[in-house]
């Protein structure tokens, strides 16, 4: 009985941890269903704002991911629970006999926790499908959203009364009444703070200033070759960084003032909006200037990028910014009627106002005539893709603006002048890159020679640098210019950002998915790896190899041998950084390793030669060998072939597995120690042993002939003319050999001539066989007598 | 040089990496699952010694004997006897 209840205890005390673990579970859950209500409501509430609703959206995509974990989360428990039903086994059937009450218990229990698991799950799962739905929604508000604010039509007429005029005197009192007394509070009862962020920012206003100048100055150097005839790409380089620079500089002062007066609290929150309005209005605006007077150069006529005469560089630059001060204005005042919550009809005006003053400027621009023809000095206009496009925008704001879109018209103008200008800058980059790209232009601008000298670079090293940064240019113009773009055409930046991640860590074909972040990575992983590799080959190498006195052929096998594994491991880690699951590769090695059993078997033959060969070592480099018809020097073992350079400095190139599978000649394997063979003949009466003696004399007055194993002498027969000898001695360099021997019969020469010894040439002694010999003088004495009429002789003998 | 690294790009790219769940049936008939993804929840079938791919972002399915599992992609499922067992 006792141990009963003690077993029950036992398997109760579990059973409560249990009760526990899913209670919590269940509580997280909950806790997940009212966030997900909470966001619903959320929607609602938000219905007209769309960078809520994209905040919204992302919370729900974060959210849904949640319950994805919480529902990883419950598997370890559940493959608890399901391998214990296993082991305990399903309840016995009827006729069989009854199983311990402790062993059903525990059963039943695993079985509740389970459904009440599933539940949860089920639950999880309901919530999922709930949070996708209000993904759907929130898509469709916000398309409703952008149709709306888009295609809305208003009351022109009445957007032009005498009451908007009043109004806008209305408001505009009470906006500068409210900001008066903001100002007076702020300077009668918070001086310090006031005059101390305005002291601080002009300061910060005027660093900047100068800052700028003096960078200037650096990139002038850089630029400006001194001459007044700029190169294109100096020109580009230097409107790019004129425009970019200084607006850089100018965004972060004047933000920086802001946050100063935010810092000393100065702001309410209306007078920040208003503020933060202006101070977006200023950078607006000193942008364009910037990029317009970048672009067209009124007063430097060598530094222009659009070829235009130099009164329509005047012209388009005022026209520019003209457009950007519209535009900025429409803008602080759109901000200061929501700041100031004025009358819609005051809204509608202004935007109305600004649209056709856009279009006006547009159609001066359109017709601007910017070129003139050298010879006959008349001015002409833009050609028709240029100007017909900017006559259609106009007449279509004004169009839509008239017949009470003015929502589109408004967009429609902001688009020209922001998208105009993002377009602008992106052209000075894209000009850039393309300038870069081309031959010969880097290494002769002004940066390139900078380098040039710095690095010591060769021209086609700096051409190639000037490709690389070239890509990098343009790679940066449209990263930065297209999401700017997108921007202005109602893509929200979380829209973007969302995309960006997409594109660049979760691209899907299919079932597969390639992260471009993961795969550059990987490479990055691959370039350090390898040039890591290169650094230790050469320490080992150069440092303690070539200390150590390792023979060189030694050397160059370890060194290769080094750069492959080393290769192959950076190879191997950058896969798998690039996220690559080897397991994969070892499926496609499975898979092609028939592949290269067939196809590439020469290859892989050649290769596992080439590593028997660094291995064995059977020659090194340097080595004088004899492969076949081929013999020379050995310049270089690769791992698919071998070159040998042959004494005609020829290069052959042999495939490791001849090699391997034919006989190799090597002279220089063991020693370089070599023999080498002069025949000579004497003649015949010369005493031999004197001529024997005499050789091996000559032989060792040679130094470089070795002492041992000692010269020989051979007596190898008698020749037909001469008696045969043949001097043999080994020389301790075989290369050496021929030079050897050429001296030895130079000393041969002499010491023959010293001592008389003729060398014979070939003899024959030729016997004529002529039976008729009297016959033959006889006709001989008759030519003789004949010899005065020779043609008579001919003639009988014919 | 340039080879090597190319051949290691076009490799990496050709070979991608798998994100999907797996499920393959090691039961002798066709099995029926419920996937929930997306919000859209989706009957699948799988012939016997058949895996199929399911849900890249994370889904709900719902096995043969009535459990339920969540994936977050990238596991195998094994089905015998209606049981799912996940690696």
């Amino acid at each position: 009985m006792r141990t009963l209840i003690t077993l029950l205890l036992l398997l109760l005390m579990p059973l409560s941890a249990i009760a526990a673990d899913v209670s919590q579970q269940k509580a997280r859950i909950d806790g997940l269903a009212g966030q997900i209500t909470a966001i619903e409501q959320m929607i609602d509430d938000k219905a007209s704002d769309d960078t809520g609703l994209l905040k919204l959206r992302i919370d729900l995509d974060s959210f849904t991911k949640s319950l994805i974990d919480f529902g990883v989360s419950l598997r370890p428990r559940l493959n608890e629970i399901n391998a214990r039903l296993g082991e305990i086994g399903d309840p016995p059937k009827e006729g069989e006999p009854e199983e311990p009450a402790a062993l059903s218990a525990e059963r039943n229990a695993l079985l509740e926790e389970k459904s009440q698991n599933n539940a949860l799950l089920g639950e999880a799962e309901s919530l999922s499908i709930r949070a996708s739905r209000a993904i759907d929604r929130i898509g469709n508000l916000r398309r409703d959203l952008f149709t709306n604010t888009l295609f809305k039509r208003t009351d022109v007429a009445g957007a032009l009364s005498l009451d908007v005029f009043t109004s806008f005197v209305r408001e505009f009192t009470k906006a500068a009444q409210q900001l008066s007394s903001r100002v007076q509070f702020m300077y009668s009862f918070r001086t310090s703070e006031f005059l101390s962020a305005l002291v601080l920012s002009l300061l910060l206003g005027l660093a900047t200033w100068f800052g700028v100048r003096r960078m200037f100055g650096a990139i002038g150097m850089f630029t400006d070759t001194g001459t007044g005839d700029q190169s294109y790409i100096n020109r580009l380089s230097l409107a790019f960084w004129s425009t970019i620079v200084p607006s850089l500089a100018m965004s972060a002062a004047l933000a920086a003032a802001y946050a100063l007066f935010d810092y000393f609290g100065v702001f309410t929150p209306q007078t920040a909006d208003l503020t933060e309005a202006l101070l977006v209005s200023i950078a607006a605006i000193f942008f364009i200037q910037r990029l317009a007077n970048a672009l067209l150069c009124p007063l430097q006529p060598e530094r222009r990028l659009i070829m235009v005469s130099d009164r329509a560089a005047r012209v388009l630059v005022t026209l520019m910014i003209a457009l950007a001060v519209i535009h900025v204005v429409d803008y602080f005042i759109g901000r200061s009627n929501e700041i100031f919550s004025a009358p819609l009809n005051l809204t509608v005006a202004k935007s109305l106002i600004s649209s056709l003053l856009i279009s006006v400027v547009l159609v001066m621009i359109a017709l601007v005539k910017p070129f003139h023809d050298e010879l006959s000095g008349r001015a002409y206009g833009w050609p028709a893709w240029i100007r017909v496009p900017l006559l259609l925008i106009a007449i279509f704001i004004i169009t839509a603006s008239v017949s009470g879109y003015i929502g589109l018209a408004r967009f429609a103008a902001a688009q020209v002048v922001v998208t105009g200008a993002i377009l602008a800058t992106m052209f000075i980059g894209v000009q850039s890159g393309q300038v870069l790209a081309a031959e010969g232009v880097f290494p002769n601008s002004a940066i390139g020679d900078r380098i040039k000298q710095k690095f010591s670079l060769s021209d086609t090293a700096l051409d190639q640098l000037g490709l690389v940064l070239s890509f990098l240019v343009y790679a940066a113009v449209f990263m930065i210019g297209m999401p700017l773009i997108l921007l202005q055409w109602g893509f929200n930046q979380l829209d973007i950002q969302t995309w960006l991640y997409r594109i660049l860590t979760d691209i899907r074909i299919g079932n597969i998915s390639i992260s471009l972040i993961g795969i550059l990575f990987g490479m990055v992983v691959f370039v350090v790896g390898f040039l890591l590799t290169r650094r230790f080959q050469r320490w080992l190498d150069g440092s303690v190899m070539a200390r150590s006195r390792v023979d060189p052929g030694v050397r160059n096998s370890i060194r290769t041998i080094v750069g492959y594994a080393g290769v192959a491991i950076a190879a191997v880690i950058g896969l798998s950084a690039a996220g690559f699951d080897l397991s994969s590769l070892a499926i496609i090695a499975g898979a092609l390793s028939l592949g290269i059993g067939f196809g590439l078997q020469n290859i892989v033959s050649n290769f596992v030669s080439g590593l028997i060969l660094l291995a064995e070592r059977p020659f090194k480099v340097g080595d004088w060998i004899v492969a076949g018809n081929a013999a020379g020097f050995v310049r270089k073992i690769s791992v698919r072939a071998t070159e040998i350079e042959t004494f005609q400095s020829q290069t052959v190139i042999l495939p490791n597995s001849d090699l391997i599978n034919s006989a190799v000649g090597n002279w220089h394997h063991r020693n370089h120690r070599g023999r080498i063979e002069i025949p000579i003949g004497v003649a015949y009466g010369i005493k031999p042993r004197r001529v024997h003696e005499l050789l091996l004399e000559i032989a060792a007055n040679d130094p470089r002939v070795l002492k041992t194993p000692p010269p020989t002498v051979v007596f190898k027969g008698f020749g037909d003319s001469s008696l045969d000898f043949e001097l043999r001695c080994h020389v301790s360099e075989v290369l050496d050999g021929v030079e050897v021997a050429t001296y030895l019969r130079y000393d041969i020469v002499d010491a023959f001539e010293r001592e008389n010894i003729p060398i014979p040439f070939p003899q024959r002694d030729v016997n004529l066989k002529i039976e008729d010999i009297e016959r033959l003088a006889d006709a001989i004495e008759k030519a003789r007598n004949r010899g005065s009429n020779p043609k008579t002789s001919g003639k009988s003998k014919a | 040089m340039k080879s090597v690294l190319l051949a290691t790009a076009a490799l990496v790219i050709s070979a991608g990496m798998a994100h999907a769940a797996t499920i393959t049936n090691k039961d002798g008939s066709a099995i029926m699952v419920t996937v929930t993804e997306g919000g859209q929840q989706t009957e699948v079938g799988i012939g016997p010694g058949q895996s199929v791919n399911v849900c890249g972002g994370g889904c709900f399915v719902t096995m043969p004997n009535g459990d339920r599992e969540a994936l977050s992609g990238g596991e195998n499922v094994e089905i015998s006897g209606g049981k799912a067992t996940i690696k």
